[in-house]
């Protein structure tokens, strides 16, 4: 791998090396280790070669991004909801809110189908579905590994 | 400070005391050169100075504390010293939980289950605990249970044990530590070690 | 007379030191747990608590912290279990299991009221994760130097910048959402 791609890999998959704009900072700095070691793990298991890499981690960014942002919305419309609770409002404005709430469901199915498009020009049908089984499972890893860091906590045996 | 060069993250840390006026010269110094060519910086400083002012705000506005309040609270205290056998079991709550009611729930649920073998001396080291030592052993088994749900008759077990056990710590109080009491939360939580550990040991699990 | 030396005579048998140490740290006792629970009975509940486990454990203090960070991380340690359970014990709605005619007891409507008098800014640090929550008190509104904060929390100091940092920053976006910016 010549060092052109190891910087232009290093790029898409540390977006935190990028000016101070980029929003992935966002978010603290143990969870953009973890994502990091997660986008290493996955070119590995997906056995992806440097074009590849690019190519997905780019499309991967973006649908990150607006994952991000559609989350973003759903949490600033249940805010609004706290919010209109306080104001003791009307039926029709609940409704009007909720309505916005509802319309986020359909955007978040097609956000992932496009993601899975996407990645599905430039992998194979085999690499998609592994890459849809490694994203669940790294989930659940995490959370067990959480879990079982606490319990140890808990007995004492942490930090 | 250390003579390191700084990442753009160390400079973001130092915005919040900055904001507040807790930095200590050299740090005022450092940061202050940052802001002169960094923008975004520049932007959450100014939110974060907004917030100082609310802050302070919300602090004088008053908090509602009854007149008399602290003139009386050492006496309150020492008078409850002498009147009550019993410590005082903290929040409100635990004082509208009849004497027994904890215990039976506790020992219902071990009568249910199936248990390790010396589930008698269980029973009679519930019956031995405080009513507050039973709902805290009850409400922390709980709390390690996703849903709430309650947990296998060995972890119950385990936790009346550690109930008891704590007994005997708060004996020679300052044993406890905010890591035993405080659960992880987010990874955000974690120190730097506890995140070593977690890289670790995803390393070592299975994805596909 | 210095704190030690309070405590010695305490374990000579003198109660009136352990009065004394209890008066000169009250009132910081009663804000660090009023900034945890925002609210004036839990946190006379919290004080009561720690001056108990203050004096149930005075007699095996080390001097290794000094009193004051001892008290402190007593606090500290109090406030974050009510907080916990008030949590627990709002979800799995325990104030039905037990019921009671107590006059005390707060009914849903009164606890709604209360949390709407208190300001967005109130609001935002009740929901700081729990170790935010702590570094932001200790640092904050008590004015204590991390050195002081690493050792009433047994933690290193390394990390509780960032921890300051990020509970402002999560203050600020409570702020501007509910401000509809």
């Amino acid at each position: 791998m010549n060092r052109f791609s190891v910087v232009l890999i290093s790029a898409v998959l540390f977006p935190v090396l990028l000016p101070a704009q980029n929003p992935m900072l966002m978010r603290g700095p143990a969870a953009e280790r973890i994502e990091q070691f997660k986008k290493i793990r996955l070119m590995e298991e997906l056995k992806l070669d440097e074009a590849t890499s690019i190519r997905f981690f780019a499309r991967y960014n973006s649908h990150q991004e607006e994952l991000r942002k559609l989350n973003q919305k759903r949490n600033d419309i249940i805010d609004e909801l706290q919010i209109l609770r306080r104001r003791d409002v009307s039926d029709a404005e609940y409704e009007k809110t909720l309505q916005e709430l509802k319309a986020l469901a359909d955007p978040a199915v097609e956000l992932r189908v496009k993601f899975l498009n996407e990645i599905s020009e430039i992998l194979s049908p085999k690499q998609v579905a592994e890459y849809v089984i490694f994203e669940r499972n790294f989930v659940q890893n995490l959370r067990e590994i959480m879990r079982e860091m606490q319990q140890q906590r808990r007995r004492g045996g942490g930090r | 400070m250390s003579n390191e060069p700084m990442d753009h993250k160390e400079f973001e840390h130092l915005l919040a005391d900055y904001a507040s006026g807790m930095l200590d010269q050299s740090g005022s110094d450092l940061l202050r050169a940052h802001l002169d060519h960094c923008a975004v910086c520049g932007e959450r400083l100014q939110s974060f100075r907004q917030v100082m002012l609310e802050l302070r705000a919300a602090k004088e506005g008053g908090q509602g504390v009854p007149a008399g309040y602290f003139e009386n609270l050492v006496p309150r205290f020492r008078a409850s010293l002498s009147g009550q056998k019993d410590r005082p079991s903290g929040s409100g709550w635990f004082q509208l939980v009849p004497p027994f009611a904890a215990a039976i729930v506790v020992i219902g649920l071990i009568g249910t289950q199936q248990f390790p073998p010396d589930s008698d001396g269980l029973r009679s080291l519930a019956a031995e605990m405080e009513v507050s030592e039973i709902t805290d052993a009850y409400l922390s088994e709980i709390e390690q249970q996703p849903m709430g749900s309650i947990g296998a008759a060995e972890a119950l077990a385990g936790s009346l044990r550690r109930e008891a056990a704590s007994r005997q710590l708060l004996e020679q109080f300052g044993e406890s530590s905010l890591e035993d009491l405080a659960p992880l939360i987010t990874v955000d939580d974690l120190g730097s070690d506890e995140l070593d550990v977690l890289l670790q040991r995803l390393k070592t699990r299975t994805y596909l | 007379m210095t704190d030690l030396e309070l405590v010695d005579r305490f374990r000579n048998g003198e109660e009136s030191a352990f009065n004394e140490l209890a008066l000169r740290y009250k009132e910081r006792i009663y804000w660090t747990a009023r900034r945890f629970v925002n609210d004036h009975q839990d946190a006379d509940d919290i004080v009561q608590e720690v001056l108990w486990k203050a004096y149930e454990g005075l007699r095996n203090f080390r001097s290794d912290s000094g009193v004051f960070t001892w008290l402190y991380r007593i606090a500290v340690n109090t406030s974050l279990n009510a907080v916990r359970k008030k949590r627990v014990r709002e979800f799995l709605h325990f104030d039905e299991l037990f019921e009671s005619d107590s006059p005390e007891s707060e009914r849903p409507d009164e606890a709604l009221e209360k949390e709407e008098e208190r300001s967005l800014i109130d609001q935002a640090v009740q929901r700081l994760p729990e170790k935010q929550k702590a570094v932001f008190v200790l640092r904050h509104y008590e004015q204590l130097s991390y050195e002081e904060i690493a050792a009433i929390l047994k933690t290193s100091v390394g990390g509780l910048k960032a921890n300051y940092f990020h509970a402002v920053k999560k203050i600020e976006e409570y702020v501007k959402r509910a401000h509809g910016s």
